[in-house]
């Protein structure tokens, strides 16, 4: 066993090799990751270390030893000038300028004594060269003896600079565990306490103190195996940990690379897609989905990685093994992963289960359209009295047309003209009678139909007819004013409900008034904003302060008789249709209802009905 | 005046309604009136002879039961027939007890209509005939005397000839002349028939214990 030193160092190089090919390996993705790659090339000084130490044992003259010794502390100053940069990487406080400083001013110190060991006559190591002596170790092996008998002052000064980079590492330990107490970070203080002693061996060795080998190449490895082992710990746990956060979402997560594999994905998007893992890692979607939905998975894919804009989609999924079971609706979201450099590496999609979301909203939505019904039904109930008036009219005339008519036939002589003005005058009545009832008809219906366009004026002009009746016999003029013929696209029935409310209420509210007072006013004027405003002006009392902030909420009424949901009704229905509902009034001047609808566009008015309403966005797949 | 024929009026603020009733009844052999409003009515030539107005209840403005009582004021004898599209009962009951001929409901049979209207015209034709009697009735009651007046309120209050000599301190027998001259002068030729006339102009009869006229 003569070499067995020598082999030992050996191994320990094999150690510090495996640690600089794994790390610089993984270190080599982009982004570049800083520790990783710092941990490697420390492991590669480390390997030059103990290769030229292993040197030092062999030597055959002194000028081999003492060039070799120049080597080893070469690799060893650099060792030191790298390791504090490392530490900070790894305790994530190089980004502190104190710290950074700090870093730089050890390097540059130990850069000067790796100039000084390159420049000096023997090296830092030796003032004079020494003689080639032998030394024998306790298990009776005869090595060159490589100690440091006489320090001189570089070598001193060399020692210092290795112990403040010690202080330095371990201040940015203690920093970092006091900030953030992780067992990443003991462990590393650990293995620098734990150097250091190996250091301080070494220097124990040089006085003579232990009769034993230099002690510090054993640090080195020590230091570079706890750290390999910690740093692969590490990175296991980060992804442990992300795999487990991505399984535990409520989202299908998936990451590909630019060329379309995929890196990553969670269970939940597995099950979505029904696919297993290991079919999925890898492979492309080209692979896994029928081809028109990988094409159009393609396509998003691209335009993310391009555009380097996150995109968003609705996606509807029936669900997996369940028939009859209610489609799932997804929020899908795709965004680009960049480098460092800003450069699109990957492309992760995160889908969203939104049907719970969805379904609530469809419930209000149904609900609120309840609500409105029931409201029109009120409202039409309400006006019942007037509609069998306003029915009789047309009705009465019709039967008297006719009578008349048969009157004059007996005769015997029928004036022929007088006959033809009956029968136009019948078939106008009708027609009067007819849109009457169909106007009934659409405000009691349940359903919702498509938004038509039309002109508010008109609507306006055919309500006069429902409340003309409601107004005369309680003595209130109705004035209409309308810049324009004011066209809207609405559900008329909607739009007709809430211009009753308003005018039911105004009614109401002059109905008590001097006769001059009983007057509603009701304004249409196309803003050049491109809106459609309609005022309706009673002279009535007002609204007292303390009421009209609450008008607008369910259930407040002034009225005996009400539910209060009337303003509630008319301000969720403009607003359904993009417009917006207040009050204006001032004390004893009357009220002012106004609201505003958006205008319909002429070319828009041109437009089929149904092409407005179907078409909602329904985004590519994936 | 008398003479001139009997007139329809309609009013009624709906155009249809107002054209087709004038047809109706002119197929019907009458002569018609259209107003679209009672303002309008009111601002036309009035008919001063027999008529009857179609009357609609609701029209702005002016209701039909308005026009009713602005016309009863001014003693105007047209026979209203409200026509309304509202079953209204206590307009229609206050209507009726204002003196309609009837309260029809829209739309109406033309029988129905047509003989309310007939029943409105002779309601008319007797109002305007019980006027004219009643006017020249005012002119004959003029030309008696004040004792004459005396004692044909003593003899429609149903005193015997004895008590109303008693009462007013005179001869039986000239109770008797004054009487006859009463009957003479007022054209009149049974008791019976005064003491309706004089209900209808107003004369009150004498009562105990009332001041002297």
């Amino acid at each position: 066993m003569n070499n067995s030193l020598v082999i030992i160092l050996y191994l320990f190089a094999g150690i510090a090799v495996h640690g600089a090919i794994h790390h610089g390996l993984r270190a080599w993705r982009k982004p570049v990751d800083a520790t990783g790659a710092l941990f490697a090339l420390l492991c590669l000084l480390v390997v030059g270390y103990v290769v030229t130490k292993a040197g030092v044992y062999q030597a055959e003259t002194v000028e081999a030893l003492v060039a070799r010794r120049r080597w080893e502390l070469s690799f060893g100053v650099l060792f030191f000038a790298v390791l504090p940069w490392f530490v900070a990487c790894y305790v994530e406080l190089d980004r502190l300028v104190l710290f950074r400083r700090l870093c730089a001013a050890v390097s540059g110190y130990l850069l000067v004594m790796f100039l000084g060991n390159l420049l000096l006559p023997h090296g830092l190591s030796f003032e004079q060269l020494p003689s080639l002596e032998r030394m024998i170790l306790p298990w009776h092996e005869s090595v060159v003896d490589a100690r440091v008998r006489e320090s001189g002052a570089w070598h001193l000064a060399l020692w210092g600079g290795i112990f403040a980079t010690f202080v330095c590492c371990l201040w940015m330990c203690a920093s970092a565990y006091r900030r953030f107490p992780t067992r990443s970070n003991l462990t590393l203080a650990l293995a620098l306490v734990l150097f250091l002693l190996a250091g301080l061996g070494n220097q124990a060795v040089n006085l003579g103190l232990l009769p034993f080998v230099h002690t510090f190449e054993f640090g080195f490895v020590f230091m570079v195996a706890v750290m390999d082992i910690e740093l692969v710990r590490q990175a296991r746990e980060y992804a442990r940990r992300v795999q487990g956060i991505l399984d535990n979402v409520p989202a299908g997560v998936s990451v590909k690379d630019v060329a379309g594999r995929y890196l990553l994905c969670n269970d939940k998007y597995l099950q979505l897609f029904q696919l297993q893992a290991a079919d999925v890692l890898g492979r492309t979607d080209a692979v896994l989905f029928p081809p028109d939905e990988a094409r159009q998975i393609g396509r998003s894919d691209r335009q993310v990685l391009e555009t380097r804009q996150p995109l968003r989609y609705p996606q509807v999924f029936d669900v997996a093994g369940e028939a009859g079971a209610p489609d799932r609706h997804y929020n899908t979201l795709k965004f680009p992963l960049l480098d460092s450099a800003g450069v699109p590496t990957a492309v992760c999609s995160v889908l969203v289960d939104v049907s719970e979301m969805e379904q609530a909203s469809q419930e209000i939505d149904a609900l609120r359209h309840q609500v409105w019904h029931v409201d029109r039904v009120l409202r039409t109930g309400a006006l019942s009295a007037s509609l069998a008036h306003e029915l009789s009219q047309p009705l009465a005339a019709i039967l008297s047309n006719a009578q008349a008519g048969v009157r004059f036939l007996q005769s015997g002589s029928p004036d022929l003209r007088e006959l033809q003005e009956i029968f136009e005058d019948i078939v106008r009545d009708d027609q009067r009678a007819t849109a009457l009832v169909s106007g009934v008809r659409s405000m009691l219906r349940k359903q919702e139909l498509p938004r038509m366009p039309f002109a508010l004026r008109e609507l306006l002009d055919e309500m006069q007819a429902l409340i003309r009746n409601e107004m005369a016999t309680r003595g209130i003029r109705l004035r209409i004013t309308a810049t324009g013929p004011c066209p809207v696209l609405a559900d008329r029935a909607q739009i007709q409900q809430v211009l009753l409310n308003l005018l039911m209420n105004a009614i109401e509210a002059v109905q008590h008034q001097t006769p001059q007072r009983r007057l509603v006013d009701v304004t249409l004027t196309e803003t050049p904003d491109r809106a459609v405003r309609v005022a309706v002006r009673d002279a009535g009392e007002g609204i007292p302060e303390q009421d009209r902030r609450r008008i607008f909420e369910p259930f407040h009424t002034t009225k005996t008789q009400g539910l209060g949901m009337g303003l509630v009704v008319c301000s969720s229905i403009i607003e359904a249709h993009g417009g917006r509902l207040w009050l204006e009034t001032t004390a004893g001047q009357g009220t002012v209802f106004v609201f505003t609808l958006p205008m319909l566009a002429e070319e828009d008015a041109s437009m089929a009905p149904e092409g407005s309403l179907t078409a909602a966005a329904t985004g590519p797949r994936l | 005046m008398s003479g001139a024929d009997p007139i329809v009026c309609v009013i009624d603020d709906h155009a249809g309604v107002r054209r087709s009733l004038a047809r109706l009844l002119r197929s019907s052999g009458h002569t018609v009136i259209e107003h679209g409003s009672a303002a309008e009515f009111l601002a036309g030539q009035q008919p001063e002879g027999v008529g009857c107005i179609v009357l609609d209840v609701n029209m702005p403005d002016m209701s039909g039961p308005q026009l009713q009582a602005l016309l009863a004021d001014q003693g105007v004898l047209l026979a209203i027939v409200f026509l309304t599209a509202d079953l209204d009962l206590l307009t229609g009951i206050r209507a009726m007890k204002a003196g309609a001929i009837d309260y029809l409901l829209k739309p109406v049979e033309d029988d129905v209509l047509l003989a309310a209207i007939d029943r409105g015209l002779a309601w008319s034709a007797a109002r305007h005939a019980e006027r004219r009697q009643l006017r020249s009735l005012d002119s004959r009651l003029q030309a008696l005397s004040a004792r004459e007046y005396e004692v044909m309120r003593h003899v429609i209050a149903g005193f015997l000839n004895k008590q109303i000599a008693l009462h007013l301190g005179i001869a039986e027998k000239t109770v008797k002349v004054h009487r006859g001259q009463v009957m003479r002068k007022l054209e009149l030729g049974s008791v019976a028939e005064l003491v309706r006339l004089c209900a209808a102009v107003g004369v009150a009869p004498w009562e105990p214990g009332a001041p002297d006229l």
